[in-house]
């Protein structure tokens, strides 16, 4: 079984990770584990510097979650699926209805939470070019005539 | 009631001629050219058919209406004007886009397809939406003055805050509103040049009148540089609006030091009478100062003349000479001032050798305007002494010629069929690396188009996408009118007459009225005139006047002159006004901006932000000169549709007491209409959101306050007889780069792998991901939080 750490430097929820510092690993897998959990075994110097592993054998991307050291060189790796890279290419295959959006297909015009606006306003006066007469015009009705 | 009937062009020309108009060759051919204006001429002429166009967006709509004769209906079909053969009695209207372009050389062009002013037609794309940035720069280096970044140091939006006010009066002929922003049509493409952009050439005018106001004609402060006189390098020297201290003091640096130990400064001073250029020389050996002036002919001579100074308790001996050179500057003129040892007379060869040369290259006093050393055309602001942009831009054809070269046209259909050319001249494209300050760029006056073989593609590219991109989503059309508003006619003047007598004519009546002429009394009391008197009141509308004569009651005549009423309905139109966006989102709309009108004799009455936003709106009066009463019609025009949609009544007479009765009368009615007020406040009844200074819906988000009460007649005499908007509008508080966090509204169906950015799911199927449930429900959730692709 191989594994390979790496140093993550994106956020959780970004969906192609930026992944640095990778270091492989062989070797065989002496007890069970979970695939989506899956607790791993290495012996090595120190691998505080991972927060990261890739397993091709379980064809899924880890968080690692947790490290204890067994005893001098060997490290327990307590790791837990990353969804968004492993299944990235089907997650962006995926069609969807956007609820809010950085840049493609935002609607500036569509009503939401997300505007804001402080409780001072601004008042215009548009006035019209023209009206009616200022001064007025005197109306006499008589009878007849 | 006419059939109405909606087709197209070619549906008209295919019916048409089978009705009334058959044998007419002419239809064969415009069914064969398509719209032309041509044609569109030749189906006015046909008798009975009459011609309406309405203009929007350039986009012509031909309205022809023309009633036939009665004709039985084709198989007994009633509506078989849609049918081929004879059509129904009635008239028809065909509503023709004119959307077709010629391409024809003779013919003009609709929308697209500018021709070049020296003969050849070639289509074109239309950019509509240039930013006034991008438009100032560009027209400001073909004028010659090269832009930098300097100009938006003050103010970002520099372009968009000084460009409409340079004549607002004409500013809407040049330019249209975008999201609350001016922007500029431009062309390109014209002969499959993308990288040359044409502006309307009035602009030209404005750019100029622009940087005039702002100062880039004005010269103010000089810059140093270097100059080659003979084969002779001489060093300029800096010369600022500043005092400098001597040169064995302190503060030496502040000084250019030439050769040595020879210390010189400038100063330019000036005087109430005079501009004057001081020198001030000094050096540790004795020295003579020779002034030369630009042509290198001498002046003056003089000795320097020693000085002694301590400083830091250490005595200096230093010489020292100044003078200095009056009369106006005139820039980038060329003064020689030199200096040279009286133990050697030879110039420029020994140490204690100072030659100078002041040099007051003066730059333009407004940051961010110099003049660009590639142009060929520098306007003289002496030569142009109009101040108005039509005149100007007279001014500068005739000047400057060449600015207007390679221009271009497009001769475009007017409502009123005529043709109205604009002429496009070429601009040099700027910089837009920042889209929202651009600067001079590569292109220059003379050259203003890039080569393309020669540019980087990030330049080219930027081309395209200002071309290609659209600034907003046009919105979407209405369609529709009201019906027409049709006056009553008629009326009982043989019952009475209706006089519009001045002042003075009033006075003279009620002079008549209450002479001390006895057999005056005599008759008026036999006649008891006042009984004949119907009404005396002010309308502030102008009635139509039929003609004049005397007043007179019953069968008396006061042989007092007055105008005579001749229609009792008139019609005030207080004329129109845009309402474009302010914010070009959501905040123009309800319930961000409210709008509200106040309307003479009516009151202020609230508006639906949805129905006015984005429109134009007319307000007319209708008025009763009889009563007064009148009604305020607001009409609201967007894109093709429009019509009334706000009506208030109201009343704007104001009633004169003839007698103790009438005025009893007019009396009662005001304090009837106040009392219903106020009782209506103090029982909260019904009509309680109609009182004055009601609050109405205070569980509401917005509370809607009433801002005026109704207000007719006499009240209304005293408040304003213009109408006006009243738009009250939010304060945005977004977040910088909130869209990265929150992002913006979307409700779109999309792929996601399209997206980019913050991204936010609201619903999706996960189909085609091969993972475990626990997994699929993780993706899910994560997507409606928000992911970043």
């Amino acid at each position: 079984m191989d594994i390979v750490l790496y140093t993550n430097s994106s956020e959780p929820n970004k969906l192609n990770k930026t992944l640095s510092n990778a270091m492989n690993f062989s070797g065989t897998l002496r007890e069970e584990t979970s695939i989506l959990t899956p607790s791993i075994m290495l012996e090595m110097e120190t691998p505080i510097e991972f927060n990261y592993a890739y397993i091709p054998q379980f064809k899924r991307y880890y968080y690692i979650t947790n490290i204890t050291s067994i005893r001098n060189n060997l490290w327990r790796l307590n790791m837990k699926c990353d969804v968004l890279q492993s299944y990235q290419e089907g997650i962006k295959n995926l069609p969807v209805i956007l609820d809010h959006t950085q840049d493609t297909q935002k609607e500036m015009y569509l009503s939401d939470n997300v505007w804001k606006n402080i409780v001072k306003e601004k008042t215009d006066i548009v006035t019209f070019p023209n009206g009616l007469n200022e001064n007025g015009e005197f109306i006499l009705i008589t009878a007849g005539g | 009631m006419a059939d109405i009937i909606n087709v197209n062009f070619e549906t008209v020309t295919q019916q048409v001629p089978q009705q009334a108009y058959s044998g007419i060759d002419t239809w064969t051919q415009m069914t064969a050219d398509g719209l032309t204006v041509e044609s569109i001429e030749t189906i006015t002429q046909v008798p009975g058919v009459t011609r309406t166009l309405s203009n929007s967006n350039k986009v012509i709509a031909y309205d022809f209406e023309k009633t036939f004769a009665a004709a039985a209906d084709a198989a007994g079909d009633i509506n078989s004007n849609v049918q081929t053969g004879e059509f129904g009695a009635g008239a028809f209207t065909a509503n023709i886009p004119s959307t077709a372009v010629s391409e024809t050389p003779e013919l003009t062009v609709l929308e697209s397809g500018a021709k070049l002013v020296d003969g050849g037609s070639t289509l074109a794309s239309i950019a509509d939406k240039v930013s006034l940035a991008v438009v100032g720069v560009s027209l400001g280096t073909k004028l010659g003055k090269a832009i930098d970044g300097a100009i938006y140091n003050a103010d970002p939006d520099y372009w968009d805050n000084v460009y409409p006010y340079i004549n607002p009066e004409t500013w809407d002929d040049i330019a249209t509103s975008q999201g609350g922003k001016s922007v500029i049509r431009a062309i390109f493409g014209l002969q499959n040049d993308e990288a040359t952009m044409y502006v309307d050439e009035r602009l030209l005018a404005y750019q100029y009148l622009l940087m005039q106001q702002q100062g880039a004609y004005d010269l103010k402060y000089a810059e140093d540089g270097s100059t080659i006189i003979n084969g002779v390098k001489y060093g300029c020297y800096n010369v600022y609006y500043g005092n400098y201290q001597f040169p064995l003091s302190s503060n030496v640096n502040n000084y250019a030091q030439i050769i040595g130990d020879c210390f010189i400064f400038l100063q330019k001073h000036q005087l109430p009478q005079e501009e004057r250029c001081n020198y001030y020389l000094w050096n540790t050996k004795p020295f003579i100062v020779r002034i030369y002036n630009r042509y290198g002919q001498l002046q003056s001579e003089e000795n320097s003349v020693k000085h002694t100074a301590t400083i830091n308790g250490i005595k200096y001996d230093y010489y020292g000479a100044s003078g200095g050179q009056t009369g106006s500057l005139i820039p980038n003129q060329v003064v020689y001032t030199q200096t040279y040892s009286t133990t050697n007379p030879n110039l420029f060869d020994e140490p204690n050798v100072i030659a100078f040369l002041y040099n007051v290259k003066e730059l333009p006093a407004a940051p961010g305007y110099t003049n660009d050393p590639r142009a060929d055309i520098q306007i003289d602001p002496a030569q142009i002494t109009e101040t108005a942009p039509e005149p100007v831009l007279a001014q500068m054809k005739q000047l400057y010629p060449a600015l207007f070269a390679d221009a271009a046209y497009e001769d475009v259909m007017q409502p009123d069929g005529s043709l109205l050319r604009y002429t496009y001249v070429p601009v040099p494209f700027p910089d837009i690396s920042n889209i929202n300050q651009p600067v001079t760029g590569e292109m220059s006056q003379v050259n203003v188009k890039i080569t393309p073989d020669t540019a980087t593609q990030t330049m080219l590219q930027q081309i395209v996408d200002l071309l290609t991109a659209p600034a907003t989503e046009p919105p979407p059309t209405g369609e529709g009118e009201t019906p027409p508003v049709v006056i009553p006619t008629g009326s009982a003047n043989a019952l009475y007459t209706v006089y519009n007598p001045t002042q003075s004519e009033l006075n003279s009546f009620g002079g008549w009225l209450w002479s001390e002429n006895f057999v005056d009394q005599l008759l008026k009391m036999f006649n008891d005139p006042m009984q004949a008197i119907i009404g005396l009141h002010k309308v502030f509308a102008t009635p139509e006047i039929s003609g004049t004569g005397t007043i007179k009651v019953g069968y008396l005549d006061s042989k007092v002159s007055s105008k005579i009423v001749g229609n009792q309905y008139v019609t005030v139109d207080c004329g129109e006004i845009s309402l474009p966006e302010y914010f070009g989102n959501v905040f123009d709309y309800s319930p961000y901006t409210n709008i509200d009108i106040f309307l003479p004799f009516i009151g202020i009455e609230h508006l639906n932000t949805g129905d006015v936003m984005r429109s134009k709106i007319r307000v007319i009066y209708h008025v009763d000169v009889i009563t007064g009463a009148c009604i305020a019609e607001v009409n609201v025009t967007r894109d093709l549709a429009g019509g009334v949609i706000y009506t208030y009544s109201g009343n704007c007479a104001v009633q004169y007491p003839l007698s103790s009765g009438s005025y009893m009368g007019i009396l009662s009615s005001i304090v009837s209409i106040a009392g219903g007020v106020a009782g209506t406040i103090a029982s909260g009844g019904a009509l309680a959101p109609l009182a004055i200074g009601a609050v109405r819906g205070v569980s509401s988000a917005h509370t809607n306050v009433e801002r005026s009460g109704s207000f007719s007649g006499n009240a209304g005499a005293m408040a304003s007889k213009i109408p006006y908007l009243i738009i009250t509008r939010p304060q945005p508080y977004m977040a910088q780069n909130f869209e990265q966090f929150t992002g913006y509204p979307a409700n779109q169906y999309v792929k996601l792998g399209e997206c980019s950015g913050f991204v936010q799911v609201n619903r999706c199927h996960l189909d085609g991901i091969n993972a475990m449930k626990e997994e699929l429900v993780e993706i899910e959730n994560i997507l409606k939080e928000g992911i970043i692709i």
